[in-house]
């Protein structure tokens, strides 16, 4: 009686063995799980920055330079830590957050990425309309 | 929660552990801290019925402390934490590893001064 | 012959150890007489860099003390601040920090679960405490965007909230998480093998556990009934929590704590999801921290305590932190005192070492 139990409840695991999909993807083929939350990568928008280093005070990895002399903002994907504390900190929004993980890379290649800051500061009485020239 | 911290003496620590075992309190932990006006602080934290009781002695660095081991003999591991970190000599442990607890490259490495602060900065601006 | 000893030395490399632990073992025949543990393999001197830098930065830091208890380390550490500067957090706030921190328990638990199950050889029970563990990791994925590093606790708060209407899809997958979990615990609890490898294995009686100063699952698999749980910190006055307690005193009691507050920590989340009150989930900083503060609260693998000191300015000057696993040595030395050299890696997983944390 006992072993019929037993036997029982292995067929089941068995079955489900055959009737279920495996829990693990094959990664390749089908692209690794994601979420709206992830938090993959930081994105940047030159654009925006005024260089007010903000950013680069308070990564709690020091992932971020920005050099205001050469207008250059840098970021070390191998010590950020992707805590997103930047992105809430700046107060122009030029820092945002991207659900997928940034590529492969090694600290000497593609580990480093660089922008040139393009943002061009407003004449001072008007607001809005920035001056590209 | 109780952040009352009662300054003791010394020579009244083994006293003050044996008393507070009697009464049925279980040691929490160990803090050792630098102290305002120099010197470290070692606070001894005690519990009961989930609420804390701390007491606390100012010694300056490298002395001797008594042990609590003989009242509460699982006090070992603070005791050798906090020789092995800040350098403190204390006298009676049950186990002395005599400095091997934390094996740490540099001797005592938190008995220093305080450093400047690590933030990213750019070398001087040079005018572009 | 019988007092002949040989010191056998354990770790920092061994099997069953995922982080570094040394224990010199004192042998007599088979028996362990004494054992000395030394630790230092890990220490990364983390608490000294807290005058380095600003208290609000710092709570990344404290994160990363460790990355299976990294949620509550963040939010105990916080709690600590918002002590110091008389911040009071929002309720909705407060919920969902007790929720995710028991979703950090589920997780944790289900890890040492497996780990254990590999510890003896067992190892498609080990998968299959993983695979239930992997879609704990994915709710907290999806609500906080880490796996293990959640980073949504922030001195005031947390950064993120969670709809209600995501709460209400979290429970309802919630039930087959807990199937899946009745079947995994029942073979934890019941299986002749795995019984056999912990019963009366890695005694410490109820006296030694308090005297030791034991917390967590070790104290409360010992018949202590110490949780800090039953303070009132975050939500858990609202909630009214009782400690699970084993009275076996053994590695199975600890394994059998461990099982139930699986449990009780769905339990738990059910109630937070049913009661969690809406409104704001971040209150505004302002000002620095002055003055002196203990901070604890219960990590999955026993109390935490943060020491906080703060002197007005943007910098903490000193943060000490002591975790369970530091508490759990001398009870663990008690443990192995007098147990079997073939059981000690059993053992000393049975205090669900956490080594990182240990050392900071």
């Amino acid at each position: 009686m006992y072993g019929a139990v037993i036997v029982m409840k292995m067929l089941k695991t068995i079955i489900k063995q055959f009737t279920h999909k495996p829990v693990t993807t094959k990664f390749p083929a089908e692209p690794a799980k994601k979420f709206e939350a992830t938090r993959g990568h930081i994105v940047f928008d030159p654009s925006k920055c005024t260089s007010c280093t903000i950013c680069m005070k308070r990564c709690p990895s020091q992932a971020i330079t920005v050099d205001r002399a050469n207008k250059i903002w840098t970021i070390d994907r191998f010590k950020c830590v992707i805590c997103g504390g930047c992105i809430e900190m700046c107060k122009f929004k030029c820092l945002s957050m991207e659900n997928t993980y940034s590529a492969a890379a090694t600290p000497a290649e593609r580990g480093i990425d660089e922008y040139v800051i393009t943002y061009v500061k407003p004449e001072r009485p008007k607001k809005e309309e920035p001056k590209a020239e | 929660m109780n952040m009352e911290v009662t300054q003791i003496s010394v020579s009244d620590v083994e006293k003050t552990a044996e008393e507070m075992k009697r009464q049925g309190y279980r040691l929490v932990v160990m803090t050792c801290t630098p102290a305002v006006g120099g010197g470290f602080d070692i606070t001894y934290s005690f519990d009961k019925e989930l609420s804390l009781k701390h007491f606390r002695i100012t010694m300056p660095a490298e002395s001797d402390i008594p042990s609590i081991c003989k009242s509460y003999s699982g006090a070992f591991v603070y005791e050798n934490e906090i020789h092995d970190l800040y350098g403190f000599v204390f006298h009676g442990m049950t186990i002395d590893f005599k400095g091997t607890f934390i094996r740490t490259s540099v001797p005592y490495p938190f008995k220093k001064e305080i450093p400047e602060p690590t933030v990213t900065k750019v070398k001087k601006e040079d005018a572009a | 012959m019988s007092n002949r000893r040989t010191v056998i030395p354990f770790g920092p490399q061994h099997p069953v150890l995922p982080e570094p632990i040394h224990l010199d073992l004192v042998v007599e025949d088979e028996h362990v007489v004494e054992a000395i543990p030394s630790i230092g393999y890990v220490h990364r001197g983390l608490e000294s860099l807290v005058d380095r830098r600003d208290y609000s930065d710092f709570v990344f830091l404290a994160e990363r003390i460790c990355g299976i208890c990294s949620f509550t380390h963040s939010s105990t550490f916080c709690q600590g601040i918002e002590g110091l500067m008389g911040i009071e957090i929002p309720d909705r706030a407060r919920y969902l920090r007790t929720l995710w921190g028991e979703y950090s328990r589920i997780h944790s638990h289900l890890l040492w679960l497996g780990l254990f199950a590999d510890a003896l050889g067992f190892e498609s029970l080990f998968y299959n405490a993983w695979k239930i563990r992997e879609s704990i990791l994915n709710e907290m994925e999806a609500t906080t965007g880490g796996r293990v590093i959640q980073g949504v606790c922030k001195v005031g708060g947390v950064r993120r909230d969670i709809s209600n209407d995501f709460l209400s899809c979290m429970d309802s997958r919630l039930d087959a998480v807990e199937d899946e979990m009745q079947e995994l615990v029942k073979v934890f609890l019941n299986d002749y093998t795995l019984k056999k490898r912990v019963c009366g294995k890695g005694v410490l009686s109820a006296e030694d556990a308090y005297a030791l100063g034991a917390v967590g699952p070790v104290a409360r698999g010992s018949g202590v009934a110490q949780d800090v749980r039953m303070t009132d910190y975050l939500a858990y006055k609202d909630l009214g929590f009782k400690p699970i307690v084993a009275n076996s005193c053994d590695g199975y009691g600890r394994c059998e704590v461990r099982c139930k507050e699986l449990f009780q920590s769905v339990d738990l989340i059910r109630r937070i999801i049913t009661d969690i009150p809406d409104g704001d989930v971040s209150v505004a900083v302002k000002g620095n921290p002055d003055g002196e503060y203990f901070s604890r609260s219960e990590q999955p693998r026993g109390e935490v305590i943060h020491y906080i000191r703060g002197n007005g300015t943007k910098n903490l000057t000193q943060f000490r932190v002591r975790t369970p696993t530091l508490t759990n040595v001398p009870a663990l030395v008690a443990m192995l005192a007098g147990a079997e050299l073939a059981d000690v890696p059993q053992i000393v997983l049975t205090i669900d070492p956490c080594i990182g944390c240990m050392e900071r």
